[in-house]
């Protein structure tokens, strides 16, 4: 470090120290009796209450999560081993706190706060409570503007709005973590004053594959916005439970302060796992499948710190992304269940999608948004409207696809449009579309302009053109505009813009 | 209900200066029925006034380490 470097620290910390106040509290002493599993069992601790945060000068810094007549149960958070059985405890008479603020951006962080990202934190940090009570009904109003995944076949037809809680919902590695993380990636198109904070919740992942996810972050630039928090597979229990509410209150800070967020909880299966295995530590009773009997609440009082604020609240908003991994599918187990009852619509991924190449493999016939109309752009509601019950029926009619030959013109028609609305929905990862883009897609698949199309020339017909309007048409692009409707002048342009691409590359042969 | 009240100091105290200690800390946790005072030169400065289940602890030592904490303390993995 140069000289001049290290004179500033020290000048830094020296006004640190100054600043600091020294304000001594009676503090409640406890002696520890037992400690194993992760948890410290204390005598004493008179005054302790749930959720207090106890500590000990050698380092150790836990939570009360079980008080009885004689003991206090302690869940350790930080400083496992520090604390023998016969040595002291102190409350410190708060509840567990995180840093929050535009401090965190771009960083990434444990649920306790503390960085893993080798970088300093600094030193005046605001700290706001890790569990706090959702908003009440007043002070809410209804979902209404859009949140741009940038995935075609979810911002066409289960659209999501901002302050709303869809979850994800599928096998594992079928790519429910992939849209999730192109969602993050596609919020760098906002507009200005139109800005999505970014909040990522590693919870029991591989640390591998969290390198990968920061890794892939950082270089589509989405860290400019984005705090991960990873409470990884080799991560105490404590710090996995506590990981989503740690990233939620982290979240709050702009939800508070009238602007938008959005988290992503990936994902709350293991989240569960890690809270049946607390509990059961702490012997609360076992219910169904193991599960503590409040595992519905330890996802409710989750979820529901994600809303649109009212207008004399700031208008703020968080939206949730929380992600639910079945086991073959099985939806009506006990945590998929709870969890889809909690949240307002669900992105449902199938395996038989996905091996047959369709990625994302969403099933937009099971997938709902229960939000939907009123978030979306009006432009895209005008041309998907039809699009969803277009899909359905197609879906039915390719029962019939084996008996091709027999079947009348209209219903052939039929079954090749829907396979190349199906085609067209196909998207590679990391390639999000702007909204502008996606209305030129389906304006043009719903006008017919894919019928001379080979189906499989289709995604490559969808790149050159998108390439080539990049090129040569952004003030028509610009011109189409999400809010307003499409003029005929528009109209005109775009087919004539159109049909002279198509003509140029040769794509108007069947 | 008479606790006993143990006060550490870093340097032995005389009887004038117990007297007082005493009669303040018994202000905060009430009558004690034994109290002990305690010479412990680690604390470094100030006092330390404990009972079996409470402690206020006002020496430097804790200071020191609560200044530490404040300064973020050391980066743990």
């Amino acid at each position: 470090m140069s000289l001049d470097l290290s004179a500033k620290l020290f000048e830094d910390t020296k006004n640190s120290i100054r600043q600091f106040e020294f304000s001594p509290k009676l503090r409640d002493v406890g002696r520890v009796v037992k400690v194993g599993d992760g948890i410290v069992t204390a005598t004493g601790l008179p005054g302790a209450f749930l959720g207090e945060v106890i500590e000990n000068p050698n380092g150790f810094k836990g939570v009360v999560l079980n008080l009885t007549k004689e003991l206090v149960e302690i869940i350790v958070l930080k400083g496992f081993g520090t604390t023998a059985t016969g040595s002291e405890i102190f409350t410190t008479g708060s509840l567990l706190e995180v840093p929050v603020g535009e401090k965190l951006v771009g960083r990434v962080v444990n649920p306790l706060g503390e960085q893993l990202d080798g970088l300093p934190l600094p030193e005046s940090q605001i700290f706001k409570p890790i569990e706090r009570k959702a908003y009440g009904i007043i002070k809410r109003s209804p979902v209404e503007r859009p949140l741009q995944t940038g995935i075609k076949a979810i911002d066409s037809m289960i659209p999501i709005g901002r302050g709303q809680r869809e979850l994800i919902i599928g096998d594992r590695g079928i790519g429910k973590t992939a849209i999730a993380i192109d969602t993050i990636i596609n919020q760098k198109n906002n507009k200005h004053g139109e800005k999505v904070h970014c909040f990522y919740v590693a919870i029991g992942q591989k640390t591998s594959k969290v390198a990968q996810i920061v890794a892939k972050l950082k270089e589509s630039g989405a860290l400019d916005y984005t705090t991960v928090i990873i409470a990884g597979a080799s991560d105490p229990v404590s710090l996995q439970y506590l990981a989503p509410y740690a990233g939620t209150a982290m979240a709050e800070h702009y939800l508070d302060s009238g602007k938008d967020a959005l988290i992503v909880y990936d994902d709350l299966t293991k989240h569960a796992w890690a809270y049946r295995e607390l509990s059961l530590v702490l012997r609360r009773s076992p219910g169904r499948e193991a599960y503590p009997g409040d595992v519905f609440y330890l996802h409710s009082k989750l979820l529901e710190r994600s809303c649109q604020l009212s207008e004399e609240m700031g208008s703020g908003s968080l939206t949730a992304l929380p992600i639910i991994e079945t086991q073959s599918a099985d939806v009506s187990a006990y945590i998929p269940t709870n969890v889809i009852s909690i949240t307002d619509g669900q992105i449902y991924l199938e395996r038989e999608l996905f091996h047959s190449g369709f990625r994302p493999a969403i099933n937009v016939g099971l997938s709902v948004s229960r939000v939907g109309g009123k978030a979306q752009v009006k432009q895209m509601k005008k041309l998907t409207g039809k699009l969803r019950l277009e899909l359905a029926q197609y879906r039915e009619l390719t029962a019939f696809s084996q008996f091709a030959a027999d079947l009348d013109n209209e219903t052939r028609e039929k079954l090749s449009h829907g396979e190349k609305v199906m085609e067209i929905l196909k998207q590679d990862q990391f390639k999000t579309l702007r909204i502008d883009q996606q209305i030129l897609i389906f304006w043009i698949a719903v006008n017919g302009f894919l019928s001379d199309i080979k189906t499989s020339d289709l995604r490559s017909f969808e790149t050159e053109m998108l390439k080539s309007f990049e090129a040569s048409q952004k003030d028509l692009l610009a011109k189409l505009n999400p809010q307003e409707e499409l003029t005929d002048e528009i109209t005109v342009k775009l087919t004539e813009a159109v049909s002279n691409f198509k003509k140029t590359r040769n794509y108007d042969r069947s | 209900m008479g606790r006993e009240l143990i006060i550490i100091s870093a340097v032995a105290l005389n009887n004038r200066e117990e007297e007082k200690i005493l009669k303040k800390a018994e202000s905060i946790f009430g009558k004690s029925q034994k109290s002990q005072f305690t010479v412990d030169p680690s604390i470094i400065g100030g006092l330390i006034i404990k009972t079996d289940d409470q402690i206020l602890d006002l020496s430097i030592f804790h200071k020191l380490q609560e200044i530490k904490n404040h300064l973020g303390g050391p980066g743990e993995s």
